[in-house]
């Protein structure tokens, strides 16, 4: 097993338990942070995907041979949104929390469900 | 050299990012800048479109304008042909709409939302404009991360929960698109369109199908396809009208013409089953989205699960892919963004009236405000496809390609879900005029200022007009639906050396 095969590999187990995270997680926190997994396993698989020389790359079988540049470019560009996507995600935790009180989002779900059947809804304060 | 495909990003980036610097000057020129910078977009848009239709009309396809000189495949270039100019036009016109709205009803200390709105017209037409997969995921994802700020920026209960859900959702489709473009890219060594198009029949089959798959599943996610449309209700159900307005009636087609361009002009088409999976998928959406629109009990949800029907038939006649069904798909974008952002705004203006926008609070406002709510019916009339309005014209369109491409089954579903939406539009008819006011609300969204009637009214007429006077439009619709299919004019504009933006 080459390194890059490894690498594939370990970005499957990556995503895999991200997707499982955010299919099976109450927390809100843990499903941002299963987010993130499945966004590294991603970014894991383009470094690899960089990594491997395949033809036509220049330098591709000589002494010279380097990583592809291209897929790193991507993944950089990758990572800035994924850090602000979960920088995002975090600051409406704190918003849920001061709301709700609880991260639970079976808790929140029923609140929501109750506010569509019955109550009116109110406003947050800023902050 | 003429920039105006990189004007079209270019402006509303600028007046998104110049609009806190403005704030210094005066707090109220603010929406003087908003509103300056969704006309001068509209300007770039409609130069654009004619642009591109001249170039057309001259037998010259596709403009290709390369960033920095360029040429492709080596730089990025920007590519216009009248799909994308239709999307960009699409967008401004629904901008200049909602912001119109908005300066009757969004507080004018909420200057985020004007960034916001920029920002989403800047990803939109991007989306519309780019010719390589990468920038196509940024503009994508920009597009999300604006409509992530939109969902939420009144910070209700509600929208926090819907824009948490939404955010998930949206990164995971991000996610699902990396993969994509990881995929082809490792496949094929590149990421332009034009040259994936040439190189992807060569490439080894299972890496294409997977990146396929891959990319139909993102964009799915992104525009609400049942079974992935679950964030959707939510997420344009809460946020203020003009918002749900923005997101229902504009935001959700820059997917939908990114999973048009991807599965129509790179890979040629849709056999190899991708086809039936989209008709599969869009009839599911219509008939899904159709029957959990008649059990909502809140305006606005009912609105959403509309929209999951109503992009149901864009996506079923994409996955037809004859000239006729990608023109009904195309032709029934422009009218969608016409009839659900007029639906939005008149609800904003009904359901700020009657306090809620529970379906049983808001009987007899028809008497409070006749002419919003003949808005109202006159949208419901057209997005049902009563005869004299447009959404006749485009789903005849569709249930017409659907037969001749012999697909019965998908083609009868399109009169059903007519038959299901009728019902409960006619219901929300029947309760606005004659229904009891059983319950008194608290909402706190204002009323809106009595100039919102004006974009309500415009787009009601407009959904009347679209219907009547039918031919332009649909051809319009049909010069997209070329441009989206013949793949092989497209690589000869990027790549031949074809004719460039001047």
């Amino acid at each position: 097993m080459t390194v890059v095969t490894a690498a594939y590999l370990a970005a499957a187990a990556v995503f895999c338990v991200g997707l499982y995270g955010i299919m099976t997680k109450r927390n809100l926190i843990r499903i941002t942070m299963s987010v993130s997994f499945i966004e590294s396993a991603a970014l894991l698989a383009l470094v690899a995907s960089g990594y491997e020389a395949f033809g036509g790359r220049p330098g591709a079988g000589t002494e010279m041979a380097c990583a592809d540049p291209v897929p790193h470019a991507l993944a950089l560009t990758g990572i800035v949104i994924g850090v602000s996507t979960t920088a995002l995600a975090l600051s409406l935790i704190i918003k849920l929390y001061k709301n709700y009180h609880t991260l639970d989002v079976a808790d929140i779900k029923d609140a929501r469900r109750r506010w569509l059947n019955e109550e009116p809804e109110g406003r947050v304060g800023a902050g | 050299m003429n920039h105006l495909p990189a004007l079209l990003v270019v402006v509303p980036l600028f007046f998104a990012m110049a609009a806190p610097l403005v704030d210094i000057i005066h707090i109220g020129l603010r929406r003087f800048w908003a509103f300056a910078g969704v006309l001068l977009h509209l300007a770039v848009a409609a130069g654009l479109y004619r642009a591109a239709a001249a170039a057309a009309a001259g037998g010259i396809g596709p403009l290709v304008y390369p960033l920095g000189g360029w040429p492709a495949p080596y730089g990025i270039s920007l590519v216009v042909d009248r799909a994308g100019a239709l999307l960009g036009l699409v967008t401004a016109l629904g901008a200049l709409i909602a912001q119109i709205y908005s300066l009757a009803s969004i507080h004018a200390r909420d200057g985020k939302y004007y960034v916001l709105v920029e920002l989403l017209v800047a990803g939109m037409s991007g989306v519309a404009v780019s010719g390589d997969v990468f920038s196509l995921y940024v503009f994508l994802e920009l597009v999300a991360s604006a409509t992530y700020g939109l969902v939420t920026f009144e910070r209700t209960r509600y929208s926090l929960e819907a824009g948490f859900r939404y955010m998930t959702f949206g990164a995971l489709s991000g996610t699902l698109m990396l993969f994509a473009i990881m995929l082809v890219y490792r496949s094929c060594g590149t990421l332009s369109m034009a040259h994936l198009a040439v190189l992807l029949p060569a490439a080894p089959r299972p890496a294409a199908l997977a990146a396929l798959v891959l990319f139909v599943v993102g964009f799915g996610l992104r525009a609400g396809l049942v079974p992935l449309h679950t964030w959707l209700p939510d997420a344009h159900g809460s946020g203020p009208s003009a918002v749900s307005a923005l997101l229902s009636g504009v935001s959700i087609k820059a997917s939908v013409y990114a999973l048009a361009r991807i599965v129509l002009t790179v890979y040629h088409g849709v056999d190899s089953g991708v086809g039936d999976a989209l008709v599969v998928l869009g009839g599911l959406s219509i008939v899904v989205g159709h029957l959990m629109a008649l059990r909502q009990t809140h305006l606005k949800r009912l609105l959403a699960y509309s929209t999951v029907a109503q992009v149901g038939y864009i996506v079923m006649g994409i996955g037809l892919g004859t000239r006729e069904g990608v023109a009904a798909a195309a032709f029934h974008v422009a009218n969608h963004a016409v009839m659900k952002t007029g639906l939005f705004l008149s609800a904003g203006i009904l359901g700020a009236l009657a306090g809620t926008f529970k379906i049983r609070g808001i009987g007899r406002t028809a008497l409070m405000a006749p002419y919003t709510t003949i808005s109202f019916i006159a949208c419901s009339l057209a997005i049902i496809g009563v005869p004299p309005f447009a959404g006749f014209v485009s789903k005849w369109q569709l249930v017409d390609a659907a037969y001749s491409a012999g697909r019965y089954l998908a083609g009868s579903l399109v009169p059903v879900g007519t038959v299901i939406s009728a019902v409960y539009y006619f219901r929300l008819a029947g309760i606005l005029i004659f229904g009891a006011h059983r319950e008194h609300g608290l909402i706190h969204e204002p009323v809106p200022r009595a100039f919102a009637l004006v974009p309500v009214a415009a787009l009601a007429l407009a959904s009347w007009a679209m219907g009547i006077f039918y031919s332009g439009p649909l051809a319009a619709a049909f010069g997209a639906a070329d441009d989206l299919l013949n793949a092989e004019r497209y690589v000869r504009a990027v790549l031949g050396g074809g004719a460039l933006f001047q």
